[in-house]
């Protein structure tokens, strides 16, 4: 893994796209481990359970863009540490993550 | 060991000043279309300072800056009685509840996230062609408990925040915890206590439980929505460091999905720096002038 995380609607994922980090169920069971390449069986298991947003692993950038990437993934991995579990928490925080991102790049 | 401070909220309320005579004499002029709009300045001007706060709040984008009109008596003339209310409302509690304050609680941080969250509860209002002075008052207001608590009883809201660090916890439940009732049930006392309008109560009632409403459902979703998203974005500092439970409810009953959800947190970006100028002078003037 390259250390930078980027979070893409389900529509847009491209191949080869591949999960930065462990998706869960509801009772805190892995979904799709992190490292698996995001497919079409995938992407049709994750609209089943109603996530539209995951976390992928990035192309290798600038180092002070990973460093910021580092530090956004650290910042929400603390705010959301009461809902590891949960999908639709799951995807406020891609929601979250997409934005600040984006709003950090421009 | 923890320490517990209980408190009876009707106590509690027996204890709170109430509003400056001036300003609840204001909002009831504002309240009564028999005053005109010459009475209702003269009324406003007997509390310049109040005058001056309304003022402050009518000029920001959020309650239509660029009137064109300047003085109180000008303003009382050219603008709606429900935007005048709304402004009032907003100043009379910055103004009750200001700056300052500790270093167990950063008010300042606090007036931040609280208008993060008016701003978001706006944008989101504009976007389903709802009300936005009223989702941009309920959203400035709705952690009214919590501020009123630091201000008026700080040994025991230290508590609160002492048991929330100890314990890592949502500071609600260490609301619950030490004084044995949260922000929302003193907020919606509070509120009733001044006099404010019942889709406020509501809001700050049940903007964590939003199905609770029992008349203004959606100001409270909207409201419930901006606040877990202004924590997303961490505008300010709400008092803890952590995310509530979205209610996904709320989402859906106001016809929203993560799409539109991301459109409106860029229109979000754009207000917000007028949000921040609004804390800046409401909030920075009172705590120099207080110090």
């Amino acid at each position: 893994m390259t250390g930078t995380v980027v979070y893409k609607p389900l529509t847009s994922i491209a191949p080869g796209d591949r999960l930065a980090r462990d998706l869960h169920d509801e009772q805190g069971g892995v979904l799709v481990a992190a490292g698996t390449l995001v497919d079409d069986r995938i992407r049709r298991r994750l609209q089943l359970f109603a996530v539209e947003a995951v976390p992928v692993e990035g192309a290798e950038s600038a180092a002070t863009d990973q460093g910021a990437d580092a530090s956004l993934d650290d910042a929400l991995n603390h705010l959301f540490r009461h809902w590891r579990f949960s999908p639709g928490m799951n995807n406020l925080r891609a929601l979250i993550a997409s934005h600040r991102s984006e709003a950090a790049s421009q | 060991m923890t320490l517990h401070l209980r408190m009876d909220v009707d106590g509690a309320l027996r204890q709170l000043p109430g509003l400056p005579a001036t300003v609840s004499g204001a909002l009831a002029a504002v309240r009564n279309d028999g005053v005109g709009a010459d009475r209702l300045a003269e009324i406003l001007q007997q509390d310049p300072g109040f005058a001056h706060a309304v003022l402050t709040v009518l000029d920001t984008p959020f309650f239509g800056a660029g009137s064109g009109e300047s003085g109180v008596r000008g303003i009382c003339r050219s603008t709606s009685r429900v935007t005048l209310e709304r402004a009032m409302i907003a100043a009379a509690v910055l103004r009750q509840l200001p700056g300052g304050g500790d270093q167990w609680f950063d008010r300042y941080a606090f007036w931040e996230h609280s208008v993060g969250v008016g701003v978001i509860a706006r944008a989101l209002a504009t976007n389903l062609g709802q009300d936005e002075q009223q989702a941009f008052t309920a959203g400035l207001l709705h952690d009214l408990g919590r501020i009123a608590l630091d201000v008026y009883f700080p040994r025991e809201f230290q508590g609160v925040v002492r048991y929330r660090q100890r314990h890592d916890t949502w500071i609600r439940d260490a609301e619950v915890a030490v004084l044995g009732f949260d922000h929302c049930v003193f907020g919606g006392s509070v509120a009733v206590r001044w006099g404010l309008p019942v889709d406020l109560v509501e809001a700050v009632c049940s903007h964590h439980t939003p199905e609770a409403a029992n008349v203004h459902h959606d100001v409270t979703r909207m409201v419930h929505l901006a606040d877990v998203l202004a924590r997303g974005l961490q505008i300010g500092d709400p008092g803890d460091d952590t995310i509530p439970m979205l209610s996904q409810s709320a989402m859906k009953r106001l016809g929203l999905n993560w799409k539109t959800l991301r459109r409106v947190l860029k229109d979000v970006d754009d207000q917000l720096p007028a949000g921040h100028d609004l804390v800046r002078v409401a909030i920075g003037h009172d705590a120099c002038v207080s110090a």
